[in-house]
């Protein structure tokens, strides 16, 4: 069996490169694919915590239910986002981010 | 026919009469911006309603006191209970909103809506023609509601709530032409006074509540005999019934609290005669009367009220004797028969009291109402040296007043004769400090007579004094005279209410209001049986009593032949008077000059410390404070606006920063 370490290893890896492009991209589609990494790293530690956490049976069914949650939310997140990156585009002509900086202060 | 269920009906009536009223007044407000005839048509519908109201009211409240009649006595002493609904439930402590008519507040009811409805006609005639006609009306019937909310209502809450509202009417209708100025002015003044009253009213409640965890009159009567045992309680109960006392100073215009009823007098008169004479200002009394076993079991609040009864009384009348208005020559002299009620229950003359109070509210109802009719026909003359030789231009006005001032001067076998006396001969019978009440009480009915009777020749006899070119004068219409006429009948003949014993005829009033006095004496006779310090009992032998009789009758008959004489040829001995002693007269021409003392003490003291409070506290503590909370929030954000570089990405990266850090924090710690 793959050691939880490991799970946990490689969400840490998916969640620095989400949150890499997060910060570095300025592509607003990029962007909002690399929350949806983010998420899903999230997702994956949540399943590692469950498997090391189990109970005597050896099952521990609040990760996986968060992680659930976690998808529902990433899908309204995605559908709002994506929306919003349309009417950005209408408004723009474009989809770079640093074109959104009206609230310069 | 079961009265019960329709008690309600008493102060509900007037009240939707005065919502009627008020709409009317609305719809003649917004007729008028069209035609101002349709408008006045639609307002003198006002008068028919609000009359109405007070008539159904009346017809109710007789009902009521047949079936009362009918009842045994121990039942009548209960008397007619209508519970509505339960207002206020704290556990043990419970305030229902019911009403009760019992023999005392029978007497009241008949007499707020007899004398009420009297003055709803006289006022249709008086009021004509004003714009707020309806608006009149509106006031004058939700007072009447109010009113009567006082008296049936069975605990003290229900009594605060009407207390509060006759308030409020008698601040709306002294306003009433509030674009005058001065009444406006005159409204404030007694809504402010009264609620010094009002607020050692309430505390003196709470005290009650403290010590018998209710507040239904009946069930504190009971409760009464069972503390009195406790000097401990005794004396929170003495408390109790100096604040009630307290306010009902304010609210009957006692000493010091008397100065807004003079003032009061720039309402219209129909306002001044009921509820500035005839009902209002008795509230205390009634109150007082009400509570009657709680003042019995204190006798050292009731020499209190006996001796502020007194005083006032005597303030009262020496301030009469140098009034010019006519209106305010019967606001003292309102402000001095009120002093004697108070003195009447300071003896636990109970009975003397709402007797005293009755005939009160016949006869100065009725000069109130004459002295309208005089100005109404003298167009708004409110100045006695300005009239004279009125009697032959308004015959009824004089002679229904002549009848009136017969009884306020006490003139023998007159209503106030024998109500005044009763209380007298109380007072007389205590012995003691009572004996200086007593002569005091006499001498304000020396000097009773004596300005009731200038008032009389300064009026209607002696030379006319006006301009005849300019001022006609006219008797009044029926609508005004019939009322004189009904209440003149009144204040000759309601004086067979109480005779003295030495007449060896049963005193009607004494053996009605028996049930609710019993309680009272029952508590004295408790108090005396254990050796406490209960309240005096008096006696009269017959020849005191006849004594007494003739020493009053003298005295009223003598001072009013003097007043009279005195003024029959016009104001020249008062102006005499004014040169001779300008120190005296002006002392009593501004009624002890009560009102600079308020202003030295209290007026200006209080507008200094509002002032120094707007100028130091407010503008440089708060403002201060304010405004620097607003700059230390511009200069910051001055300082961090770069902060906000409106790229997103850059905002991430705080995010994640401040969420690195938290988490940092969260593992050190």
């Amino acid at each position: 069996m793959i050691p939880s370490e490991h799970i946990l290893l490689l969400a840490g890896l998916l969640f620095s490169i989400g949150a890499l492009g997060f910060l570095l991209r300025r592509n607003l589609i990029i962007v909002l694919a690399s929350i949806e990494l983010m998420l899903n790293a999230a997702n994956l530690t949540f399943l590692a915590g469950s498997r090391m956490h189990g109970g005597p049976a050896g099952l521990n069914l609040d990760g996986p239910i968060f992680a659930l949650f976690v998808i529902l939310v990433a899908a309204c997140e995605a559908a709002v986002g994506l929306a919003l990156v349309i009417a950005f585009y209408r408004q723009k002509q474009t989809v770079d981010l640093e074109a959104a900086t009206e609230l310069k202060g | 026919m079961h009265i019960n269920n329709s008690l309600w009906l008493m102060p509900l009536l007037p009240f939707l009469g005065s919502i009627i009223c008020g709409l009317l007044h609305f719809a003649t407000l917004r007729a008028r911006k069209r035609n101002p005839d349709i408008g006045a048509g639609i307002g003198a519908l006002a008068a028919p309603i609000g009359i109405a109201a007070v008539v159904g009211s009346f017809i109710v409240a007789v009902m009521a006191w047949m079936q009362l009649r009918g009842l045994e006595e121990a039942e009548r002493a209960a008397g007619i209970v209508s519970s509505a609904w339960q207002w206020i439930d704290l556990g043990p402590f419970s305030i229902d909103v019911s009403m009760v008519v019992d023999p005392l507040s029978a007497v009241m009811i008949l007499v707020i809506c007899g004398v009420g409805g009297l003055i709803h006609i006289y006022s249709a005639g008086y009021i004509k023609g004003d714009p707020g006609f309806a608006k009149f009306f509106a006031y004058l019937n939700l007072f009447v509601a109010m009113m009567l909310m006082l008296v049936l209502s069975s605990n003290l809450v229900g009594l605060f709530v009407g207390w509060e509202g006759v308030g409020l009417c008698s601040y709306l209708l002294i306003g009433f032409w509030y674009d005058k100025g001065w009444p406006a002015e005159a409204g404030q003044k007694a809504f402010v006074v009264n609620r010094i009253g009002d607020a050692a009213f309430l505390i003196g409640a709470f005290l009650l509540i403290r010590l018998f965890g209710t507040l239904d009159i009946a069930d504190i009567g009971a409760a009464v005999v069972t503390i009195v045992d406790d000097p401990a309680k005794l004396k929170t109960l003495g408390a109790a019934t100096l604040l009630l006392f307290g306010g009902a100073c304010g609210k009957s215009a006692q000493f010091p609290l008397l100065v807004w009823l003079p003032d009061a007098m720039a309402g219209p008169t129909p306002v001044s005669a009921l509820i500035h004479a005839a009902t209002m200002v008795t509230a205390g009394v009634y109150m007082i009367v009400r509570m009657n076993p709680a003042f019995a079991a204190t006798p050292d609040t009731l020499f209190i009220v006996g001796c502020v009864g007194a005083l006032t009384a005597f303030i009262g009348a020496t301030s009469a004797l140098r009034q010019t208005d006519i209106k305010k020559v019967l606001a003292y002299s309102t402000v001095s028969q009120l002093g004697y009620m108070f003195l009447g229950l300071a003896t636990g003359a109970w009975a003397a009291a709402v007797f005293h109070l009755v005939t009160h509210a016949f006869f100065k109802g009725l000069l109130f109402l004459g002295s309208g009719s005089v100005i109404h026909g003298m167009h708004d003359e409110q100045d006695m040296y300005k009239m004279g030789g009125l009697r032959k231009y308004m015959p009824k006005t004089f002679i229904t007043f002549i009848a009136g001032s017969a009884a306020l001067s006490g003139l023998p076998l007159m209503s106030g004769f024998f109500s005044k006396d009763e209380i007298l001969a109380h007072a007389f019978s205590f012995g003691g400090s009572y004996m200086i009440l007593w002569a005091v009480g006499l001498i304000s009915a020396a000097l009773t007579a004596f300005y009731t009777w200038r008032m009389v020749a300064l009026t209607f006899f002696g030379p006319e004094r006006f301009d005849h070119d300019h001022v006609h004068p006219h008797e009044s219409p029926t609508t005004m005279t019939a009322p004189l006429m009904v209440l003149a009948v009144l204040a000759v003949i309601g004086g067979l209410l109480g005779l003295p014993p030495v007449f060896h005829v049963a005193h009607v009033l004494e053996n009605w209001l028996e049930p609710v006095t019993a309680v009272g004496t029952a508590v004295t006779e408790h108090i005396r049986a254990m050796g406490g310090h209960a309240l005096h009992a008096g006696h009269l032998s017959h020849t005191t009593e006849w004594l007494l009789l003739g020493l009053g009758s003298l005295v009223a008959l003598v001072f009013s032949h003097l007043g009279f004489r005195r003024y029959l040829n016009g104001p020249e001995p008062d102006l005499n008077d004014a040169r001779r002693l300008p120190g005296l007269t002006g002392f009593l021409g501004n009624a002890w000059r009560l009102d600079a003392l308020y202003d030295a003490f209290i007026v200006i003291p209080v507008r200094l410390t509002a002032q120094l409070i707007s100028s130091v506290i407010d503008k440089v503590l708060i403002d201060g404070a304010v405004n620097g909370a607003a700059a230390i929030a511009r200069l910051v954000g001055d300082d961090t606006r770069s902060l906000n570089t409106g790229s997103v990405r850059s905002y991430a990266v705080w995010m994640g920063c401040g969420a690195a850090l938290l988490s940092l924090l969260l593992i050190w710690i």
